[in-house]
């Protein structure tokens, strides 16, 4: 069965969108959801991010130009839904991630969203540590393996900000981890 | 300690059980029951539109009752000789008449949107929103009129 790529997305989308919306979510659901869940750090609010920026993604189609990547797109909706959420988490309820680094180990419900070895429990404590720029930079550098230009693209700040950004960020991590 | 690509690959986040072989038939269904929710307000706000020419004659009739209440607050203020004596609240009932009467005469009522054959070209409706600003007329209080 070969596999669907955007291309093939974007040619169905003027004749059904429907159809090609479903392949977005199938070809980009998980991507994206991890994408979210290193920001949001809560499986919950990962859900209702996730289906928020497929829901505008969807209302925005029509504004979408085809010469762009369309996971380029997602990608930033999705930022920005995942960043509305924690403002929103933090003003309604008081949870900041500061406090998530207790969540994590004190909480049942930490345990059962939250497992794994000492070394990736405590590099994700070292990541919730950073300011939040440096923490999306590190996060989409590291795990998401996205390209300095794609994250302007995405965050609106230039390449050379995003470096230092990014070399900040992984000094500010070790030294967490040595410490 | 240096971060390194095995600390990478060890993801400490669960999710549920089946969550990812669910999530496209989830999405589906919450980006339609999108769609239907937009297609409600889409009706409303059309509805909203057509209500357009009885929100302005409603305001018309609020705009002249207050400007009769108005000029018998002046009039009285200025201690006009004419009205002293005479009360307010009997030349406020002479501008009711004269409205009721008005609205008789022109076979102007309150009828349902689609039984309404008025004329609305003598008012036109941005002016008399205008006015309804200038005034700090609440349209909730219109809204009770209709």
């Amino acid at each position: 069965m070969t596999k669907v790529t955007e291309d093939d997305i974007k040619k169905l989308l003027p004749d059904d969108a429907e159809k090609a919306f479903r392949m977005i979510v199938d070809l980009y659901g998980s991507k994206l959801y991890w994408h979210i869940r290193r920001i949001v750090i809560i499986h919950d609010d990962a859900d209702d991010a996730l289906q928020n920026t497929f829901i505008n993604a969807w209302k925005n189609l029509g504004g979408f130009r085809n010469e762009s990547s369309l996971y380029t797109w997602l990608y930033s909706i999705s930022t920005n839904e995942a960043l509305t959420l924690i403002r929103k988490r933090e003003k309604h309820s008081g949870i900041s991630l500061d406090g998530l680094e207790d969540y994590f180990s004190s909480s049942a419900e930490g345990s059962t969203w939250f497992d794994g070895e000492e070394a990736s429990v405590k590099l994700q404590n070292a990541i919730l540590k950073l300011p939040e720029k440096q923490r999306l930079v590190f996060n989409m550098k590291y795990f998401g393996d996205i390209s300095y230009e794609e994250m302007s693209e995405t965050l609106g700040t230039s390449v050379g900000a995003l470096k230092a950004s990014y070399h900040h960020a992984v000094k500010k991590i070790e030294q967490y981890l040595t410490g | 300690m240096k971060i390194n690509e095995e600390i990478k690959e060890k993801n400490p986040f669960k999710v549920p059980e089946g969550y990812f072989e669910t999530l496209t038939e989830r999405t589906m269904a919450a980006v339609m029951d999108s769609r239907e929710e937009e297609k409600k307000d889409e009706e409303r706000a059309g509805r909203t539109v057509r209500l357009r020419p009885f929100l302005a004659l409603a305001a018309a009739i609020v705009g002249f009752a207050v400007l009769s209440a108005v000029m018998v607050r002046l009039i009285n203020d200025n201690g006009n000789s004419f009205l002293r004596g005479s009360g307010s609240e009997v030349y406020a009932d002479l501008f009711t008449e004269e409205i009721d009467t008005y609205l008789i005469e022109n076979e102007w009522s309150m009828t349902a949107p689609e039984e309404y054959q008025g004329d609305m070209t003598d008012l036109p409706a941005e002016a008399i929103i205008d006015f309804l600003v200038m005034e700090n007329i609440d349209v909730n209080e219109i809204y009770e009129l209709l």
